[in-house]
């Protein structure tokens, strides 16, 4: 039996070919939101040497390539990461790779920045203060970390919660195949305490009118 | 001088908005958003300006006369506001019109002429944004949205902090018998903001028991015809950042009027 986390997984992946029509944030509605938080990643990973944690179909990651000096989008999925590739195609400073965030051996680095968009709440809660130290470890000392993600929201679909304290949710593509992946609605406290002896200037905002939280952190000098 | 304004070719406009939709919705409201306006090189450099570089003055306009002008230091969030002044722009919310904000400068025809007052010259970036809303493709932006021949563009950078607010205004300011104010704008250069932050530029609706508004966003053109009831709602206390925009007057020839 597939464990959350790769149900998760395999869930993005299944999901690669319509992700671009059905996530939120590229919505209309969205707009006024998104061109936020776009410009506030711009100014924060301007100059700066980034790396991207689960970039999906390359829509932030475009987006930062306008400021940033180099970015390096990586994603657990080949197809999403081809789909990247094609979108930066063309711009100077950019390298797509297939990479577990988990992991993270083969993606270079040392970076000045990193970032993952509505990555944190897919993290099983056991797993998170490793995948930071994974993460921290390709980072300078110094460097600028900055993540966003959901809100709770109403969830029409079926929920449960495991053992392990992870929030499951049933989610279902357009063909109708469903998947149980994890998604976890993080409380600024406990962010707090993950970041407690590993960063400094944590600013940890939530804008509950948008449904979203925004992160930024240096990693310890 | 940022890295971010070694981008900031001069100012241009994003390709294809869809003027005849923007304009159809003009038509109907008095008022509508352009959002993503501007190339992002020239918005994040214009936000950078103003979020840190400018020299913001604090006005306060209350019963009827502009009541202070005095040069005041760059100031972020934690810059007390003058109590005194907040008192003062709040006695004069509660008889009529009032309005407490910052500012880079004065649209002309607002400088009292009993006030001693160095309005001085927009030069830098905002003297080059103020070029670029007088060029032809701003100008035809416009036109084509209000559906009136724009002659010029007055701009002035305003701030809002918490506390700061502009009441009820219907009237344009006037400036002669050969032109006229026809229509306003507010580009807001606003990174995070909440809805519940106040700062919203507001319209009366359809009646006055509601109304329609624009909560500060980042490189959106709100346009509305004059004249037209509209104000800034009070930034709140617990608002966790500023309101930054570019406020602009459209002038067209006297003869010519508002589309509502």
């Amino acid at each position: 039996m597939m464990s959350p986390k790769d149900v998760t997984q395999q869930y993005y992946s299944a999901r690669a070919g319509e992700y671009e029509s059905t996530v939120s944030y590229v919505r209309s509605k969205c707009i006024a939101t998104t061109s936020r938080l776009i410009a506030r990643y711009r100014l924060e990973l301007e100059d700066k040497d980034v790396l991207e944690i689960a970039c999906g179909p390359g829509f932030w990651s475009e987006a930062v390539a306008l400021t940033a000096r180099s970015i390096t989008a990586t994603d657990q999925d080949a197809s999403l990461v081809a789909m990247t590739a094609a979108r930066l195609s063309g711009r100077e400073g950019v390298r797509c790779l297939t990479a577990d965030a988990y992991d993270l051996g083969d993606v270079g680095g040392p970076f000045t920045a990193a970032f993952a968009n509505f990555w944190w709440s897919h993290v099983p809660r056991a797993r998170l203060p490793a995948f930071l130290a994974t993460l921290h470890g390709k980072l300078l000392p110094g460097a600028v970390v900055l993540f966003v993600d959901d809100l709770p929201y109403h969830w029409r679909g079926a929920r449960r919660t495991t053992p392990e304290g992870d929030l499951l949710e049933e989610r279902a593509l357009k063909n109708g195949e469903t998947f149980e992946i994890i998604k976890n609605f993080p409380t600024e406290r406990e962010i707090a305490e993950l970041l407690d002896s590993v960063a400094t200037e944590v600013d940890y905002r939530a804008f509950p009118d948008q449904g979203y939280w925004l992160l930024r952190y240096r990693t310890n000098s | 001088m940022n890295a971010i304004h070694k981008l900031s070719a001069p100012f241009d406009l994003t390709p294809t908005p869809d003027l005849e939709a923007l304009g159809s919705v003009f038509r109907s409201r008095a008022h509508v958003r352009i959002f993503d306006i501007l190339r992002p090189s020239g918005a994040l450099a214009l936000y950078e300006h103003l979020a840190q570089e400018l020299a913001w003055r604090p006005v306060i306009f209350s019963s009827g006369r502009l009541l202070s002008a005095a040069a005041a230091a760059a100031g972020g969030q934690s810059h007390p506001l003058d109590e005194q002044a907040r008192a003062r722009a709040y006695e004069g919310a509660e008889r009529g019109s009032a309005y407490l904000h910052d500012v880079d400068r004065l649209f002309p025809e607002d400088v009292p002429e009993s006030l001693p007052f160095d309005n001085g010259l927009q030069t830098g970036l905002l003297a080059e944004f103020r070029r670029f809303a007088n060029s032809p493709p701003f100008l035809d932006l416009a036109h084509r949205v209000t559906g009136t021949a724009i002659e010029r563009v007055e701009i002035q950078a305003t701030r809002h902090r918490r506390g700061h607010f502009s009441t009820f205004v219907t009237l344009p300011p006037s400036v002669g018998d050969t032109s006229a104010v026809s229509f306003g704008f507010d580009l807001t250069l606003t990174l995070e903001w909440s809805s519940d932050w106040g700062g919203v530029l507001t319209f009366r609706g359809q009646d006055v028991s509601n109304t329609d508004g624009y909560v500060p966003a980042f490189n959106a053109l709100d346009i509305y015809a004059l004249p037209q009831g509209h104000w800034i709602s009070a930034v709140t206390d617990f608002a966790g950042g500023n309101r930054l925009a570019i406020a602009g007057r459209l002038y067209t020839k006297s003869s010519q009027g508002a589309a509502s």
